[in-house]
């Protein structure tokens, strides 16, 4: 399987993805933004990588130099997408952020939650977490736009 | 960004030193820091706002009991925040240079920059990084408490051997 960000992959300090990633068919369910968004299958290395030469895209959200060296599995982490099992997991974990973060959690992570059918081909995902969260590390063959498709909206 | 009354300072006034991250998605969005010459104070980066330059972060400080009954939900991270009476409000930019630093009241802190009160501790939505906090700070203050009945118990027989010589010079003046 070739991953999306293999060349980054290997300028990490840790395997990425790492060992325990499998590939398996799932349904998953991703907040994104309006149907088209560029930022809806952006992961958050991509969305720093094209900071530049477009500095239209806000700042790295860093508050030390740890971060910004940080070449461990964060960064592996930063490279995958955030998938939830459930619209029900899905939702409560915006909610989570929705408490803290009021209407910066929309400005953040989007107003909908999208679907679709992962499959073995698609990528590796890590073991899913006590919130029916996971991490998915895609492969370069699929059009996650194209695949996912709206199935539930926040209301602010 | 959001506009607030402030005074406009030049440093911090203390010396950040990064613990480790609470609230991680994608990056920090709440981090603990503790000035190393100050070890019972914890400050907490919690981020709040941007825009095409910097990142917000507002910044809070808290003791070790008060930074406990979060981790034990006696309180909110609402709470942690309401603790200080002044908060400072810092602007990073991507190189983590201090574009601006805010001091501000509570009562001029947008609403939008602080979280409702239901935001309390949740193990399995924080980082690691918390567990381990909360242990730190448990054994700290369980150390605390030992070394303060050992004392209580010192200062006990102390009064004691007051009383027994007092009773002792009494009867040996008879």
């Amino acid at each position: 399987m070739i991953f999306k960000y293999l060349e980054h992959h290997n300028k990490l300090q840790v395997e990425c993805p790492p060992k325990d990633y499998k590939s398996f068919k799932i349904a998953a369910y991703r907040w994104i933004f309006d149907e088209g968004n560029v930022q809806n299958f952006q992961t958050q290395y991509e969305k720093f990588m094209k900071r530049y030469p477009n500095p239209s895209n806000p700042p790295k959200r860093y508050n030390d130099i740890s971060d910004i060296e940080k070449q461990g599995t964060k960064m592996c982490e930063d490279m995958a997408y955030s998938m939830y099992v459930s619209v029900e997991t899905a939702e409560n974990g915006f909610v989570f952020f929705l408490e803290r973060y009021k209407e910066k959690t929309f400005e953040m992570f989007g107003k909908n939650i999208a679907s679709a059918e992962i499959s073995e081909q698609d990528g590796v995902n890590s073991k899913i977490d006590n919130n029916g969260h996971f991490n998915h590390h895609p492969a370069t063959t699929i059009d996650y736009e194209e695949k996912f498709q709206v199935v539930a909206c926040f209301i602010k | 960004m959001e506009k607030f009354e402030h005074i406009s300072v030049k440093g911090l006034d203390f010396n950040p030193k990064k613990m480790g991250d609470l609230l991680y998605y994608d990056s920090p969005l709440l981090s603990h820091f503790q000035d190393p010459n100050q070890p019972k104070e914890h400050y907490f980066y919690r981020w709040v706002d941007n825009d095409d330059q910097v990142n917000r972060w507002l910044i809070f400080k808290n003791t070790d009991a008060e930074v406990l009954s979060f981790f034990n939900k006696s309180c909110g991270e609402l709470d942690l925040i309401q603790k200080n009476n002044a908060l400072t409000l810092l602007d990073l930019d991507d190189n983590l240079n201090k574009v601006g630093i805010y001091v501000s009241s509570l009562t001029n802190i947008p609403s939008a920059y602080l979280p409702t009160n239901k935001a309390f501790f949740d193990e399995n939505r924080y980082e690691s990084y918390a567990l381990t906090l909360k242990k730190k700070l448990e054994t700290t203050l369980q150390e605390e408490n030992i070394l303060f009945q050992i004392l209580k118990k010192v200062q006990n027989l102390e009064k004691e051997q007051k009383n027994t010589k007092k009773i002792l010079s009494e009867l040996l003046t008879k």
